[in-house]
């Protein structure tokens, strides 16, 4: 066992004003509202485990994870967790801006009660991970780059070598470079047998990271087991939310995405500077380039172009999807029998063919994404691109899809 | 809830980190100033002239009592031994809790440390005013004496007292913002109402019983009759010995019964 929830709830007693807090202390008289943050979580990571959490804005997943962390006390309930736990809530909360890199790092030492020998290994690990030169470490952090600051920050808060590490969104900071190598660095404390407890919105990286997962909704557990099972239905919920949303707006025009070359890649997900950028994705058909409809069973080719900047290996990835966000076929080059990345500055090309493409009427997107060579972090993005209409004008079945089939009986 | 394992637990852990703290609020609150640190000795130095030549010379306040010419000096010294340290420790105490809010909530700590550390900023001064007093009147040939024995039990209750003050006021201006703002005025209105710039000789002998309500006019009275060697009412060291106890203990237990509360704001 590295941390076990047991029956923990939280309930926030919520004040009008701070002080009717001490007026209800000293007059023994109710003056509160409670808010019901959590409740029944019920729950164990195992030791060496790493566990994920999914869910909405606001479901619980902070509340959750602080409670882990032991920064806020649950209202009833256990929490017993064993060994050195780093938690990365907030990197950089420790840090003094007028104090200089070591000053800053002998600090989080201390916080964590560390002194001596056991401080000087602790700098160490620190320094070793921020790749930061001792001019940077011996200035004041506040003369720091947003992208050196986050790097001393997640270095000084994972180098206690934790046994239970509780990881709040922190992956989306800093450049790509960086977050590879946070990332690498969890993957390499899990793979010491670090448990880790970790929250994000990134399904796909709690898709590659977790074993097990639970999905909080409303402050209860809503789902919790295997990884796929969870985030499967958390997305299902989603979508059903996210249709929902649509209806409500039925009457408001659909964004009309541009036909043809997509203009794509305005908003890499990484905020830092993207290694490689989408370019543009074409199709083809015996029609014509980039058609607006295309036939069932029609022979259809993709051409996806991106521009690598580094000699930094990455996987692409791109699926069919539909209105409602729901993968019709998704893909990557990880997944082909060798699957190996690419590599090499400039301009890549990737063309996949679909032979009698089997797809039934209806409207249909890609989504493309530019992924590291662990394919877990994302480098660039292009979702629900170069829409176009798929027409079945040949034959009567219905649905999203071909199905190969055989008629049994009758007879024809 | 049990929290198994070294994470915030343990004394060494509050002391590795209360020293830390210290050093950080120490090096950082004069950063960019050109005298630095030596701000900490300047700043009560200047002070302890201000009143000296003012009410000293310009006023010529006289300790009743006492011969030795350098009684009012004394007199002041010892007032100010207890008051600048109070001050300072309550200060800057008093918005602890409130400023590290947000830290609290996302870094496993003991918020203890967060008052204990301005208690611990004021020792410098502590250590400044309780030596000078000693030297000068050391010089002035009024000891050593054995009654000085009692100075280093003085300055724990002094500790104890701030601590208790520090403590209960940190929490109730987290919980009640209000505090701060009068904190400035209350400690003017302490300050003329303890013997440090007038000696209680001076005071009318039937508001003398009214001082007994101050803690802090008890403790400066005290070390003002250690110091200068004058007779002292049994009752003043009673006084201040129900005190200590009230403030520290009390101030330690309104600390820990509603630090649930800190990490509590939505």
């Amino acid at each position: 066992m590295a941390i076990r929830f047991e029956g923990v709830e939280k309930c926030y007693v919520v004040y009008d004003r701070p002080q009717d807090r001490l007026w209800e202390w000293l007059t023994r008289k109710s003056r509160h509202r409670l808010h019901v943050a959590l409740s029944a979580i019920d729950f164990e990571v195992r030791s060496g485990e790493t566990f994920g959490l999914v869910g909405e804005n606001g479901a619980g997943k902070s509340t959750l994870l602080k409670i882990a962390a032991g920064t806020i006390r649950p209202t009833r309930g256990t929490v017993h967790r064993s060994g050195r736990v780093a938690a990365l809530l907030e990197l950089g909360a420790g840090f003094h801006p007028e104090e200089n890199g070591y000053d800053n790092i002998r600090f989080m030492a201390a916080l964590h009660g560390l002194d001596g020998d056991a401080m000087a290994a602790f700098m160490h690990r620190t320094i070793d991970f921020a790749e930061l030169p001792s001019e940077a470490l011996s200035r004041p952090v506040k003369t720091y780059s947003s992208g050196m600051f986050m790097r001393l920050a997640f270095a000084a808060a994972t180098a206690i070598d934790p046994e239970l590490l509780i990881v709040d969104e922190a992956l989306s900071v800093g450049d790509i470079h960086f977050q590879k190598k946070s990332l690498e660095r969890i993957l390499h404390l899990r793979d010491q047998g670090a448990t880790i407890l970790f929250c994000s919105h990134n399904l796909y990286q709690v898709r590659s990271l977790c074993q097990r997962a639970a999905w909080i909704h409303g402050g209860r557990i809503q789902v919790i087991g295997q990884t796929e099972d969870v985030v499967t239905a958390y997305e299902a919920h989603e979508r059903k939310r996210y249709a929902s949303m649509k209806a409500a707006e039925a009457t408001a025009a659909a964004p009309a995405a541009p036909a043809g070359r997509a203009t794509v890649g305005a908003e890499p997900v990484a905020k830092g500077v993207p290694l490689a950028k989408i370019l543009g994705v074409t199709t083809q058909t015996a029609t014509g380039i980039n058609p607006a409809y295309v036939d069932s069973f029609e022979d259809l080719s993709l051409t996806i172009e991106i521009e690598s900047y580094t000699d930094y290996p990455f996987h692409v990835l791109f699926a069919i999807v539909r209105p409602d966000k729901d993968n019709v076929f998704g893909t990557s080059t990880q997944f082909r029998a060798q699957g190996r990345p690419l590599q090499g500055r400039g301009v890549h090309r990737v063309r996949i063919k679909f032979p009698h493409l089997p797809l039934l009427s209806g409207e249909y997107f890609w989504s493309v994404y530019v992924l590291d060579d662990t394919g877990i972090q994302p480098i660039d993005m292009a979702e629900l691109i170069a829409p176009f209409t798929v027409l079945n004008q040949n034959r009567r079945e219905f649905g999203v899809t071909w199905i190969e089939h055989e008629w049994l009986e009758p007879v024809p | 809830m049990t929290t198994a394992g070294k994470t915030v637990t343990g004394r060494r852990h509050w002391w590795v980190l209360w020293r830390h703290w210290l050093w950080r609020e120490w090096k950082t609150r004069y950063a960019g100033s050109s005298l630095g640190l030596a701000w900490g000795v300047v700043q009560p130095l200047a002070t302890l002239a201000v009143f000296y030549v003012l009410f000293g010379h310009i006023l010529a306040v006289r300790v009743p009592g006492v011969a030795a010419e350098a009684g009012y000096l004394l007199h002041l010294l010892a007032g100010l031994a207890v008051w600048l340290p109070f001050a300072d420790a309550v200060g800057r105490g008093v918005g602890s809790l409130a400023a590290y809010e947000d830290f609290l909530r996302k870094q496993p700590m003991p918020a203890e440390i967060l008052p204990a550390v301005s208690v611990g900023g004021s020792l410098l001064t502590l250590a400044l005013g309780y030596g000078l007093l000693v030297l000068v009147a050391w010089a002035h040939g009024l000891g050593p004496r054995a009654a000085w024995g009692w100075l280093p039990l003085l300055v724990a209750a002094q500790l104890v007292l701030t601590m208790g003050a520090v403590f209960f006021l940190s929490m109730a201006h987290f919980l009640w913002r209000d505090v701060g703002s009068a904190m400035p005025f209350m400690l003017q209105v302490a300050f003329y109402l303890t013997p440090i710039v007038y000696p209680l000789g001076q005071v009318p002998a039937r508001f003398h019983a009214w001082f007994l309500f101050n803690p802090l006019a008890c403790l400066a009275t005290v070390v003002q009759a250690i110091v200068l060697d004058l007779p002292l009412a049994p009752v003043w060291a009673v006084a201040l010995v129900l005190w200590t106890i009230v403030i520290g203990l009390g101030g330690w237990w309104f600390f820990r019964i509603l630090k649930p509360a800190l990490g509590e704001a939505l």
